[in-house]
């Protein structure tokens, strides 16, 4: 019993293990627990009835039909193995777009009803309520992902697979799942209505994301699979399980690709890959709620939090292509102007999500004090700068091993990617008048569907550039002139929302000067 | 120092006015300190701040000798608070509420049951215990409120508007709960309008208009206003009315508001009601009921405000 004592004293250090238990409890209660597991192992007899069917149609299609193709294996369908895939997927889809979409929604709900104020006023530190609200709050969509894992578990363990091999994927699921719903719960803290939209939202990102790094992990980009928690599991699929292979590439394709040392490296990397960048990415965003949680009136993200999530997904777009580094000027600069385009709405959400409203920066200004650089009140300009700085210093690796000279497809990609840059650094203006200016909802969203109109003109321009579609053309071409018109305004936007900003400054210092 | 000692505390929303300003009080255990004012006054600002829910932007709080800001963790075992909206887990019964908030504020699971017994008994709790909470009344689920603000047993009670939907008999009920948590030494910040009802259970007061305090300090110490109106009940009016006109000018006025009550302006307080009545008494108007028309409270809120305002109203 002291032992015991003991070890729950030393776990609950910061209140975390008696938060969860507490929220697990108010979300099971006694009696459901047992009702969910019985579900749970209900879908587990639905997915051996599935699998056990179609392995069935399957191998008697083979028998009948010899002439299917050399690549095939029949012998691979088996009930358990199949089960174990459809118990993976319904994994995935729990813990990476179910779970993340009902936390948001849960943290939005309490947020709104004003039980998360209620909870802010007990001893509870902020790291314990927000684990809380990720670990304990979906306790039932947990309870149920418990068949399918065990599933999972016993399927690999008795089809021989390498025990390292079964653990991975629900390592990298977990992982991945934490950061999901750390986002989930920092979304959720942001909104002040219901958050039905951007719960959905965030359910149709995360799918629509995990279906893209699924698709990339079969094919030459799959260095990148590990940019969704999905793909890595997929990869970790494609390399352990010959089944998955025959089902998701087809067997001709498969053969032909595991050929390529380099792509085997890939797949295996990416597991790996994806545990370090979620691991990284869940520390951040769990300090950027806690600090959420402790005082709502600050951004959610700090500008030091925003510069190193930033520089995390950087990392993650741009050092991937040093495996195979690009030769010639131009590769490394198309390289260099697809990165940044990637990570262009990145930028914009994390800096928007660091920059202070209205009051805080009211507050600021009529106090007449100069904020830091990096502090919860200054405007995100500087942040903007160091993210670009950051992502040029991820980016000056790409050339190192470039020769030759710059011919002319280098010289328009560089041009594409200077005006990608100028756009970049534009970015911060309309940031900080879009959240110091529009205070209502409709006027806030207006002005942000304007800006991403704006945002979109200047990438259709940068494309045009990269792509060459300007060249040699007259100044009468259609394509010209839309690259001029971006151009022109490039320009004008910036500074037409720079004058209203000047505006809205006097307009909020005008009641000083008059007291 | 007392439970709870606010010093020079401000807070601005906006940077161009302050919600609160310089407000400074201290609060002893086993007391009942009113917090009243206008709609608008910063009297909510204040709790939330208190409650380690908003930062004060100047000046210092503290709760049991432990910073707001600082030792939020520490205040908040000591604190319980009960906002005026609050909303409740409308899916859970009474019990599981209040064993999901023990839980949070780590009452110790031994106690935990007969604690929640114990308050549900005395907040009158029993026959909605197992009802969901969707279900309830709103006088039930203030009355919940209450329970789940006690049931970590704070040392300090913070009550925004604790009275505001509770019918006649429920608000005797709370006073009297109140009064017994007085005694067992908890120290009680309430903030509310109805004024009669704090009058007779608050230790002092903090009066404070437009965000800053207009007076502040046990009721017995307040400033009276000489003149004061009483409401005077007598049995043979014709034989009171000879009396009334014929009194010295202390008695400023009176007036007659049915038949054998008078409403009367006097100067010099309750020596001068007691004159008027020895009188009335020897000419045999036979009194039956004499008393202040408003209670102390409500006499020192409203002289407070008067003179509270009349500065800046001249000024401006």
């Amino acid at each position: 019993m002291t032992i015991r004592k003991a070890v729950f004293a030393i776990l609950d250090r910061r209140g975390t293990t008696r938060a969860c238990a507490a929220f697990v409890q108010r979300t099971l209660g006694k009696r459901h627990a047992g009702q969910l597991l019985l579900y749970s192992a209900g879908i587990v007899a639905l997915l051996l009835l599935l699998a056990s069917w179609i392995a069935g149609v399957q191998r008697a299609e083979a028998e009948l039909h010899p002439y299917y193709g050399s690549y095939e294996r029949p012998e691979l369908w088996e009930t358990l193995a199949l089960a174990d895939i459809f118990a993976l997927v319904l994994l995935g889809i729990g813990l990476l777009v179910v779970v993340p979409a009902a936390i948001a929604s849960s943290v939005a709900g309490e947020q709104r009803s004003g039980t998360l104020e209620q909870l802010r006023t007990t001893p509870l530190r902020p790291l314990g309520l927000l684990l809380g609200l990720v670990l304990g709050a979906p306790a039932r969509l947990y309870l149920i992902c418990v068949g399918p894992l065990l599933l999972h578990l016993v399927a690999g363990l008795l089809g021989g697979t390498p025990l390292h091999a079964v653990l991975m994927p629900v390592l990298v699921l977990a992982v991945g799942g934490l950061a999901f719903g750390l986002v989930g719960a920092a979304v959720g803290l942001t909104q002040r209505g219901r958050g039905a939209m951007v719960t959905l939202g965030l359910a149709a990102i995360s799918a629509i994301t995990a279906l893209w790094s699924a698709a990339i992990a079969h094919s030459a980009l799959a260095r990148w699979a590990f940019l969704h928690p999905w793909g890595a599991v997929h990869a970790q699929m494609l390399s352990e399980s010959e089944l998955y292979r025959q089902i998701t590439m087809g067997s001709y394709t498969a053969h032909y690709r595991f050929t390529d040392p380099d792509f085997v490296d890939a797949l295996a990397l990416a597991p790996l890959l994806a545990l370090v960048l979620f691991g990284a990415a869940s520390v951040v965003i769990a300090r950027a709620s806690c600090r959420r949680l402790a005082a709502p009136q600050v951004p959610l993200l700090s500008k030091l939090q925003a510069l190193m999530l930033y520089s995390l997904a950087a990392a993650a777009v741009v050092l991937p292509s040093l495996f195979d580094p690009p030769r010639q000027w131009d590769s490394a600069a198309g390289c260099a102007v697809a990165c940044q385009l990637l990570l262009l709405p990145f930028m914009t959400v994390l800096a928007a999500l660091a920059t202070p409203g209205h009051d805080l920066w009211a507050i600021n200004l009529r106090r007449m004090r100069r904020p830091g650089a990096f502090s919860d009140e200054a405007p995100p300009h500087l942040l903007c700068l160091a993210m670009i700085g950051a992502y040029v210093v991820l980016t000056v690796p790409c050339f190192a091993s470039v020769s030759g000279s710059c011919n002319y497809l280098c010289h328009r990609m560089l041009a594409a990617a200077a005006l990608g840059l100028v756009l970049t650094a534009t970015l911060p203006i309309y940031i900080h008048f879009g959240a110091s200016r529009f205070v209502s909802h409709r006027t806030r969203t207006a002005y942000v569907f304007g800006i991403i109109a704006h945002l979109g003109v200047q990438v259709a321009a940068v494309l045009l550039i990269a792509a060459g579609a300007i060249d040699g053309r007259d100044d009468g071409a259609l394509e010209v002139m839309f690259v001029k018109l971006a151009l022109t305004l490039a320009a004008a936007v910036p500074a037409w929302v720079l004058w209203r900003q000047r505006a809205l400054r006097e307009r909020t210092l005008a009641p000083v000067e008059r007291c | 120092m007392g439970m709870i000692h606010c010093d020079k505390v401000t807070l601005t929303y906006d940077g161009l006015g302050d919600a609160v300003s310089e407000l400074s009080f201290t609060v002893e255990p086993g007391s009942i300190f009113a917090l009243v004012g206008p709609n608008g006054a910063g009297k909510t600002s204040t709790l939330r701040m208190l409650a380690t829910l908003l930062p004060p932007t100047s000046g210092e709080i503290t709760v049991d000798g432990y910073d707001v800001q600082r030792d939020r963790e520490e205040v908040c075992r000591r604190i319980g608070f009960l906002p005026d909206h609050f909303a409740l887990y409308e899916q859970m019964t009474p019990v599981e509420l209040l064993d999901f908030f023990a839980c949070c504020h780590d009452v110790p699971a031994a106690v935990r049951g007969e604690r929640i017994e114990r308050l549900i008994d005395e907040l009158d709790l029993v026959q909605a215990r197992s009802s969901k909470i969707r279900a309830l009344s709103r006088g039930t689920r203030q009355r919940l409120g209450m329970a789940k603000t006690l049931v970590h047993e704070p040392r300090v009670l913070i009550l925004d508007e604790p009275a505001s939907a509770l019918d006649p008999d429920a608000r005797v009920r709370l006073q009297n709960t109140l009064v017994g948590l007085k005694k067992r030494g908890l120290a009680i910040l309430i903030s509310s309008h109805i004024l009669p009802e704090l009058a007779d259970i608050a230790d002092a007061v903090g009066i404070i208009d437009r965000g800053r305090p207009v007076y502040v300090g046990p009721l017995e110490q307040a400033e009276l206003p000489d003149e004061a109106v009483y409401t005077l009940e007598v049995a043979r009016p014709p034989k009171a009315r000879p009396v009334l006109d014929a009194f010295d000018d202390r008695l400023l006025s009176f007036l007659e508001v049915g038949r054998g009550r008078f409403e009367l302006t006097v100067r010099g307080g309750a020596e001068t009601v007691g004159d008027l009545v020895e009188k009335l008494v020897l000419r045999g108007a036979r009194v039956t009921q004499v008393a202040p028309r408003a209670s102390r409270l409500e006499v020192v809120y409203q002289a407070s405000m008067g003179r509270g305002r009349q500065p800046r109203e001249a000024a401006s």
